[in-house]
């Protein structure tokens, strides 16, 4: 199933990500009420989403809709920007 | 065939549509019919509710689940000539949610709750906009085991967003009845009939079979993942690529709407029209509501002879009743108005934008609209408190709610400006823009205090679907704003009569003869009449009649109270006689100002009619030694008291149902009574040493 390569994986928190670039959850770090949350709205390892809007509170398109969450739960959300549309320079 | 009603989780219709019998105590009919029940269950924002109301319409009522804040809507609809049950349980987005509401719902799908028997059926809601997200729910559903309808709702968004979907496709990937419906134009009810039909006709013979177990026990990392990943392949199956493409509006709009800056003006924006619209445009049916039943009053009085019976009605059941209905207007026109801007998927975005400012006071964002709401009236703003999800913060909005300055409060600032600057409006300006702005600073202060002290746990981070723009359901509102109309008469209405009837009878009773001078005066009055002066006959009838209610009031219950609580009240610059006037305020605030009118021997109708003749009165009123009552000081003791304290009882009783126990609307009482209190004595006693 994994087609990255172990060497170019980049891990970014998902408040840090920049805008329109797509990325796949890798983990997530705390657990609870909003999380559970978060991943019964689609976010959640392995899924594939974009920030919309970076800032706090922050917007993130997961499927088709979309989500607003505050940065300080972004904060323990780490992704792996994806091809082609990644800048990993 | 015939065994199909024999499943034993076929339930008698009473035992899940209960019924309130006149004490509010929830009484069991015996039904002997067995009805189907139907729960319906589905995502946020999927328009679970408008295809509940266009099956059921008017027929639903709200209940909370047992023990809870949580509502449900109950109704019954008819399909195919037998009455089946309908229960519209809270949105939610996956079955193994801790959110309570979510879990609530989920427990009461799945017949886990205590008190509450499980459901023959579940009709689940997709958002065929969205189908990969709404499927995780549908799928965790699907795997129960239990009879099974997909609604299949948006259609005919999802036909305008060149969605297409083979619903044929649909039904042999997930096994079970799948159809497509548009609730708000009402498009495929009658197909969505005939299939609950055919389920109700059968359902124990159907034991789902419909459905391969997809990776619940296989999962060993996240259970999420897996889950996700087959909506996502169902979707591709059965969807067209160009739904991959989303049309740009709510993009567009998001970009001005969510903006730090753009998007906090277009909330404020927002707001002071819903703001102009229940604090200005209700008045208008307000005062018809007001004018209809002095009208009455008059009426009955005209009908009545006997003094006491006439006071009762008048005063104390028609006046009750009008001091109800009044509220009406700004209930509804709140809830009217909420539910349009939670329809469009703007309340979304207001929650989000305001949410960074209004975390820093420790509220979440949608706090934002009860708390504003409060400015116009208490009650329509605690009901509203709903908007806010975490029970925690909405326990504290509701509890700082009345703390702002509601339309109320206005004849009380009223009256003690024009007793304090009766010559400069601009500092009459300034005593007025001070009193709303201690009203908000407390409300805030509170709020602050409460969350580190009576309500640990921190705030919680936001988390919000942003669903896309979409055109407000009419019907919808209507009948959300008739339901909550519906459970303010039913719930408020009772308590707020009785009130009313209690303290009709603490200022009433005992009776007491006139005063000796009203007795002399009405002997001249007669004299005068026979003399041809009949107006100078009426003028010594009224002041007569002043006297009596005057001297009626104090000694009456209410007057000993006032004489009682006067040690107590004496350290903020309060006589007895100001006394009477809170007590007799204490369920409505605003009565203080009619009650000082008597107590002072203007007459009731000076409040209404001649405020100056009250004012000059109030002025020149003294005390046993000839000092003036109004000084600076007492008036301004007297304004904090009214700001902060919590004289309005039908909040009180409205606290009561949105909080679920007793225990939040005594402590509400005391706690404002308590702050009123004291911060009445230091301003009083500043007053009194520096002024």
């Amino acid at each position: 199933m994994e087609t990255v390569k172990p060497t170019i994986i980049r891990e970014t928190r998902l408040d840090e990500l920049p805008p329109r670039t797509c990325a796949v959850v890798r983990r997530i770090e705390t657990d609870g009420e909003e999380v559970q949350r978060l991943k019964s709205l689609g976010l959640c390892v392995g899924r594939q989403i974009e920030v919309v809007k970076s800032g706090d509170p922050l917007i993130v398109k997961i499927f088709g809709s979309r989500i607003g969450l505050s940065a300080s739960l972004a904060a323990h959300v780490w992704l792996e920007t994806c091809a082609p549309r990644c800048n990993l320079s | 065939m015939n065994d199909c009603h024999s499943n034993n989780s076929s339930l008698p219709v009473a035992e899940i549509f209960p019924r309130k019998n006149r004490l509010g105590k929830i009484s069991i009919a015996p039904l002997p019919k067995r009805a189907f029940s139907l729960a319906l269950v589905g995502n946020p924002n999927a328009g679970k509710t408008t295809l509940f109301n266009a099956l059921t319409g008017l027929r639903a009522k709200t209940a909370n689940f047992p023990g809870t804040t949580v509502e449900q809507r109950i109704g019954k609809a008819t399909v195919g000539g037998q009455e089946i049950i309908l229960v519209d349980l809270p949105g939610l987005y996956g079955l193994e949610s801790s959110a309570p509401e979510e879990k609530l719902a989920s427990d009461a799908m799945r017949g886990r709750l205590a008190g509450q028997p499980a459901l023959d059926a579940v009709l689940v809601v997709v958002d065929a906009t969205n189908l990969e997200r709404n499927l995780f729910l549908a799928g965790e559903v699907l795997e129960l085991k239990r009879p099974v309808i997909i609604a299949l709702n948006m259609m005919d968004m999802a036909e305008r967003e060149n969605i297409r979907i083979d619903v044929e496709k649909l039904r042999a990937e997930l096994g079970c009845v799948v159809v497509p419906v548009a609730a708000r134009i009402g498009k495929g009810i009658d197909e969505l009939r005939l299939e609950i039909e055919r389920l109700a006709g059968c359902a124990a013979n159907e034991p789902a079979a419909h459905f391969k177990t997809h990776c619940v026990t296989t999962c060993v990392t996240c259970p999420y993942q897996k889950r996700y990943e087959w909506t996502e392949s169902v979707s591709a199956k059965v969807m067209n690529p160009a739904a991959a493409r989303r049309p740009q509006r709510t993009e567009k709009l998001d970009k001005f709407l969510t903006h730090p800056v753009v998007g906090v003006a277009v909330f404020l924006a927002v707001m002071l029209a819903f703001f102009f619209l229940i604090f200005w445009a209700a008045k208008i049916p307000m005062n018809l509501i007001d004018h209809l039943f002095a009208t009455i009053g008059t009426w009955v009085a005209s009908q009545v002879a006997q003094p006491d019976l006439q006071s009762l009605l008048v005063n104390s059941v028609i006046g009750g009743v009008g001091g109800i209905l009044v509220f009406l207007p700004q209930i509804c026109i709140l809830f009217f108005a909420l539910s349009l801007l939670e329809d469009t998927g703007y309340l979304a975005r207001a929650a989000f934008v305001m949410d960074k400012i209004m975390r820093k006071l420790g509220l979440p964002g949608k706090a934002f609209v009860p708390l504003l709401s409060a400015h116009a009236c208490a009650i329509p703003a605690v009901m509203s408190a709903r908007v806010v999800e975490n029970p925690r913060d909405r326990l504290a909005t509701i509890l700082v709610a009345p703390l702002m300055a509601c339309s109320a409060r206005i004849p009380i600032y009223a009256m003690i400006t024009a007793l304090l600057f009766p010559q400069s409006p601009f500092k009459a300006a300034l005593v007025f823009t001070g009193a709303y702005a201690t009203g908000i600073f407390f409300a805030l202060g509170m709020a602050w205090i409460f969350q580190r002290t009576i309500l640990p746990g921190g705030s919680r981070p936001l988390v919000i679907e942003l669903p896309p723009y979409r055109l407000p359901g009419l019907r919808t509102a209507f009948l959300h704003t008739f339901d909550r109309a519906k459970i303010f008469v039913e719930q408020a209405g009772t308590i707020i009569l009785l009130i009313s009837l209690l303290l009709w009878t603490l200022s009433h009773y005992p009776k007491s003869s006139p005063p000796a001078a009203a007795v002399v005066m009405t002997a001249q009055a007669a004299q005068f009449e026979k003399g041809g002066d009949k107006k100078q006959a009426a003028e010594l009838r009224a002041t007569a009649g002043h006297l009596t209610a005057q001297s009626a009031l104090q000694n009456s219950f209410a007057g000993k109270i006032g004489r009682v609580i006067e040690p107590a009240i004496k350290p903020l610059g309060f006589d007895w006689q100001i006394g009477i006037g809170i007590i007799s305020s204490f369920a409505a605030r605003e009565v203080i100002v009619s009650t000082l009118a008597v107590v002072y021997g203007v007459g009731e109708d000076a409040a209404e009619q001649n405020r100056t003749s009250l004012y000059d009165t109030l002025r020149h009123a003294t005390r046993n030694n000839d000092s003036p009552v109004f000084t600076t000081a007492t008036c301004m003791s007297l304004l904090v008291y009214y700001i902060l304290a919590a004289q309005c009882l039908a909040t009180s009783v409205v606290v009561r149902r949105e909080t679920n126990s007793l225990k939040w609307p005594l402590f509400q009482i005391f706690y404002m009574t308590g702050l009123a209190y004291i911060a009445a004595f230091i301003v009083y006693h500043i007053f009194l040493n520096f002024a």
